[in-house]
């Protein structure tokens, strides 16, 4: 498999996907369950990489995970889909960073964007003018959702996702 | 060796880079952090961590230089990122406004190095990451109750990181961009299994050849000039440009003065030996 280094992408559009989609996952336990129905911010797996059998994460998902437990000001309240013992992280070793998929409701997601750019800042150091990072963020709306996707340099993630995030949460 | 002599022997490491005991200094380093933590001194403990790292990143940095004297490349290739590595977590602790310890100055070249290096694929391998350790605990990392311990931070004297204790390879793939740069891609001899390095050093050796100390000074700057048709003599009009624009040669640069070519510039502080060249062609 050969990869192309580095693609520009990004992308707005309206998706069936929410929050309750995520809740009825066969991986989903009853107590996890309990958890994922309180929280404004699900960070979700990958599903179906190669032959591996289970979810995974890409890597650095338990350090955003932290991060933003740390950072989330009491109005965040972010969950992982995934119990404890099945948390598993793909690593691409290339330089990439791969933030991965998730969905927050509409009034936290400006929060959100803004905490996940302090995070790579902190993460990348030296290196964040120089990175591109992949990551994809479902806003869920009272049911009416939009996706968005951004591949690009980590230091434009947020004035190209922030205004179209701002917009949605302040309709 | 106390900490005054010892910081000294690492801000002139450009007199005495082939003349100090490292793993002296490294050694009383060790002792002297051993009983800062003894104290539970943490900060001065930390201090310590950074002069150590100082210590490595100073010891790779010359160590690419005398290996790229001996024309061993891809070991040279190696201790650049180690410096790389090293250079990025000491970043987070330290802070050298007036590079007394060099390190900027190291930063800077091991850039300019890599940036001449011909490597240019990469094997990258896709792994599952499925038990991690915390390196100060030894705790599994548990992503809804973790350790407390923070990957990079500095905890009696040292930097925290997580260990991979159980994991799957699940893919390999070809990069243009490594995570980890030691991954180079070599042919191999079918016959006898060896490995068979086809990379063109040229740039490399061109200014190592002209460079009498790793810590004089050399700039960089790549442009783009036209080189005479006469060094294309052997490609057919019809052929693909040796511009690499992806046109016919003769709908490219034949049409010029001369074809387009990555030009690199290179300027020492301290002038090379008089009996080296100060242009080369290289294909």
């Amino acid at each position: 498999m050969k990869h192309e280094s580095y693609e520009n992408t990004f992308e707005v559009k309206k998706t069936q996907e929410s929050f309750s989609d995520w809740l009825n996952k066969p991986y989903i336990s009853p107590n996890l369950q309990k958890s994922l129905v309180t929280a404004n911010l699900l960070i979700i797996p990958i599903e179906g990489v190669r032959d591996y059998k289970g979810p995974v994460f890409p890597d650095g998902t338990a350090d955003l995970f932290l991060y933003l437990k740390e950072n989330a000001q009491n109005k965040i309240i972010p969950e992982i889909c995934i119990d404890d013992e099945d948390y598993v992280e793909l690593v691409m070793h290339w330089d990439l960073i791969t933030i991965g998929t998730i969905i927050v409701t509409d009034l936290v997601a400006p929060l959100a964007v803004n905490i996940i750019y302090d995070f790579l800042k902190a993460r990348l150091g030296q290196k964040f003018s120089k990175t591109h990072v992949k990551i994809e963020i479902i806003i869920d709306k009272e049911g009416q959702s939009t996706h968005i996707f951004y591949e690009g340099p980590s230091e434009e993630l947020s004035d190209k996702i922030l205004p179209v995030v701002k917009k949605i949460s302040e309709k | 060796m106390n900490i005054k002599y010892i910081t000294k022997q690492l801000k002139r490491v450009n007199l005495n880079y082939n003349i100090r005991k490292s793993t002296r200094i490294l050694k009383d380093l060790k002792k002297i952090k051993k009983i800062a933590v003894k104290q539970n001194d943490q900060k001065k403990a930390k201090e310590l961590w950074c002069f150590e790292q100082i210590l490595h990143v100073q010891n790779q940095y010359i160590d690419a230089y005398n290996l790229l004297k001996l024309k061993k490349y891809y070991e040279v290739w190696n201790s650049l990122e180690r410096f790389e590595i090293g250079y990025s977590s000491l970043l987070k602790h330290f802070s050298d406004p007036d590079d007394e310890y060099w390190l900027e100055f190291m930063n800077k070249h091991v850039i300019q190095y890599q940036s001449i290096f011909p490597y240019n694929m990469f094997m990258s391998p896709e792994y599952l990451k499925m038990e991690v350790k915390c390196s100060i605990c030894n705790q599994v990392i548990n992503i809804r109750n973790p350790c407390g311990h923070k990957k990079g931070e500095i905890y009696d004297g040292e930097m925290c990181t997580h260990l991979i204790t159980k994991g799957e390879v699940i893919g390999t793939s070809l990069v243009f961009s490594p995570g980890q740069k030691y991954s180079v891609v070599f042919k191999n001899d079918p016959k006898t299994g060896q490995t068979i390095d086809h990379y063109n050093y040229s740039s490399v050796k061109w200014v190592i050849d002209r460079l009498q100390s790793p810590f004089h000074n050399w700039d960089l700057e790549w442009t783009k000039i036209r080189q005479p048709h006469s060094k294309f003599a052997h490609m057919k009009k019809d052929d693909e440009c040796p511009c690499e624009s992806g046109k016919k040669y003769k709908d490219c640069c034949l049409l010029e003065s001369g074809v387009l070519r990555p030009h690199c510039q290179i300027i020492f502080s301290v002038a090379p030996p008089d009996n080296l060249t100060m242009y080369e062609y290289f294909d």
